[in-house]
């Protein structure tokens, strides 16, 4: 069935979000700790995310080469994205001109894939609206497991006992709410509430689980008779929406790694299978080997501000979705295990973005100044109309929050 | 192509010689077999077909991949103008139905074909106009007549456009399916399939051996057609 969500997000719902503000003045949660080991076994050098007078812009070598080649895949992305039509009609009408019928259509399917557009098959649209479903439902499922663990919503967030009772019933009843998709917007509005909630630790924290705002939004934005509707379906404006505060929450949480380098040190010292990345050490290639763990987390912070960055854009939204789905995926099965399980949902929302029809991009104005010019057969005016703004965005991306970083003295945090 | 082969296509009849030559330079020939997309819908766009031989079927697909045939095309019809103009994406996907031949003319090219002999753009704002018209004509049908009426009227004109005649009578040219049928005039599989049936007992249509749609009086179609547009 066909989505029967609103259109946006009305103040009516927006109401109870502001009703559960007060929550965060209560006590009922007393602490705050990662439940992912992160005591550090090794110092960490300082000095190198400090100020170096003598190197460029005052950032260390290694970290500015870090930043570079960040800024040099980011830009290649954006020119590939822009010339993204050409590229896929060469390499359907050349390439594989040959094919036809069944095989060439699989083909178009997957280049639509790959571009964002609407890919139009029976058996994608079965997993699109059963990823919908999956997302609506499984905080549902993470607020039951938190409420049997003693915890409110994620393990790091423990209760405390003279109040848990309380706070397990408010949680296994949202999550029935959530389950029978009854009354969603206040769903939505209690999500909010409870992130607004976690503030109260600290601004890091709530960046932390910035991820839990995507579903969130979707409640809002679906109607008060909820559970008179099939929704597996999300409109464009609800994608966009999603796209904006997934990519942004991991951009955030990158600049949030460099921020508070030790922390993710601690992590490294405790599960050293996560330093071997392959997208990691290709970010680090070059880098002085005697700084090998202060590049890696420069590393790990810029890959997810460069793929929550590009997703939060709209470029190649399903592919980096993928990446982090893949990555996640193993991070959680893999290297964190069990504990992390709650994560299924920011799960559900990149299987949704993967597999949604809805795309759009926030670069739509250089796409349709890049067209115009190929169209008039300004060939070298359009290169321009690309290059020029794909090296502006990728170098103001990285090195003007990279400057500022080291100023902060961030070695007590 | 020869200037005598291209003054037989009707977008470019009434050109001069002068005129075709130029058009001779610019328009690439190009075969396509059965089954082969030329473009689908979404798709950036840049020329504008012109078929010279065999069949092509115009179609959207939904969501969930299903295929709604909105219009078959034959030789000396074209496609692609509305988003050759515009420059937007496809409107809908093209196909093949039989080994087809045609003429793709860049959209630059055709502005300088324009500038000389604007009796070209006045061919495509006809093809414009004609494409509106059709979509209006399918909307009174869906509108005000019902399934019987719709179905008589497609075979009408598919018959007019893609009919072979034979000693037995007019056979349809392309192959389509029951959900192709359905899937133009907005009924069901099935709906169309029992219609077929009793159309079929009507003795308005039989099946020849390879299951080819086969009408043995094409008027009788339409008068079958006038017959049933008031039932309700």
């Amino acid at each position: 069935m066909a989505s029967l969500t609103k259109q946006r997000i009305t103040p009516a719902s927006l109401l109870p979000a502001a009703a559960c503000l007060p929550l965060t003045y209560s006590a009922i949660a007393h602490a705050h700790e990662r439940f992912i080991k992160h005591d550090l076994r090794h110092a960490v050098d300082k000095a190198f995310f400090g100020r170096n007078p003598d190197a460029f812009l005052g950032i260390n070598p290694n970290m500015t080469l870090v930043g570079l080649h960040v800024a040099v895949i980011v830009a290649a992305f954006l020119v590939i994205w822009f010339l993204r039509n050409r590229i896929e009609q060469f390499v359907e009408r050349r390439l594989f001109g040959f094919l036809k019928g069944k095989p060439q259509r699989m083909l178009h399917m997957l280049g639509c894939f790959v571009v964002d557009r609407p890919v139009k098959g029976r058996i994608f649209h079965a997993i699109s609206e059963w990823a919908v479903i999956f997302f609506m439902r499984s905080p549902g499922l993470v607020l039951m497991y938190s409420a049997s663990n003693d915890s409110l919503v994620m393990p790091s967030y423990p209760l405390d006992p003279a109040s848990a009772n309380a706070f397990k019933f408010l949680q296994v009843g949202v999550a029935i709410l959530i389950l029978t998709q009854t009354l969603l917007p206040l769903c939505g509005a209690i999500v909010v509430g409870l992130w607004i909630y976690l503030i109260r630790w600290g601004w890091m924290v709530s960046i932390d689980a910035a991820p839990v705002l995507t579903v969130a939004i979707v409640y809002m934005a679906s109607p008060w008779l909820s559970h008179k509707v099939a929704i597996t379906d999300i409109n464009k404006q609800q994608m966009r929406m999603l796209r904006l505060v997934l990519g942004g929450g991991f951009f955030a949480l990158g600049w949030l790694k460099v921020y508070n380098y030790n922390l993710v040190a601690g992590v490294g010292d405790n599960y050293p299978s996560v330093m071997n990345d392959p997208l990691m050490k290709l970010l680090a290639v070059g880098t002085d080997p005697a700084y090998a763990r202060e590049s890696w987390i420069v590393a790990f912070g810029m890959a997810e501000i460069m793929s929550g960055f590009l997703l939060m854009m709209g470029v190649f939204t399903r592919v980096w979705a993928a990446i982090m789905f893949f990555m996640f995926t193993k991070l959680m099965l893999v290297d964190f295990g069990w504990e992390e399980i709650p994560h299924i949902y920011p799960l559900g929302a990149m299987l949704v973005v993967i597999t949604s029809s809805k795309h759009s991009c926030e670069f739509e104005k250089i796409e349709e100044l890049s067209d115009r010019l190929a169209r008039q057969g300004r060939t070298a005016r359009q290169m321009l109309s690309i290059a020029g703004p794909a090296i502006a965005v990728s170098l103001l991306l990285i090195f003007p929050i990279l400057f500022a970083l080291t100023f902060i003295d961030r070695s007590t945090l | 192509m020869s200037i005598e082969r291209l003054r037989a296509v009707p977008i470019f009849e009434k050109l001069s010689d002068a005129d075709l030559a130029s058009i001779e330079k610019v328009a690439v020939r190009e075969k396509f077999p059965p089954e082969k997309a030329i473009f689908f819908e979404g798709d950036p766009s840049d020329s504008l077909y012109i078929i010279t031989g065999g069949t092509v079927k115009v179609f959207q697909t939904s969501d969930d991949g299903k295929e709604k045939i909105l219009n078959t095309m034959g030789a000396g019809a074209f496609f692609g103008e509305i988003a050759m103009l515009d420059g937007g994406p496809r409107s809908a996907s093209v196909a093949a139905v039989s080994e087809t031949e045609m003429l793709v003319i860049r959209h630059k090219d055709f502005r300088d074909c324009v500038v000389r002999a604007p009796e070209l753009l006045w061919k495509v704002l006809e093809a414009v106009v004609g494409h509106t018209r059709r979509q209006s004509e399918q909307l009174l049908d869906l509108t005000f007549h019902d399934v019987p009426y719709r179905l008589l009227r497609r075979l009408s004109q598919l018959i007019a456009k893609h009919g072979v005649k034979e000693a037995k009578g007019t056979r349809l040219g392309i192959k389509l399916s029951t959900a192709d049928l359905a899937g133009m005039i907005g009924s069901s599989p099935e709906r169309v399939s029992r219609l077929l049936n009793k159309f079929q007992t009507d003795k308005l249509l039989f099946l020849d051996e390879n299951d080819a749609i086969v009408v043995p009086d094409p008027v009788a179609l339409d008068s079958a057609a006038e017959a049933v547009k008031d039932w309700v």
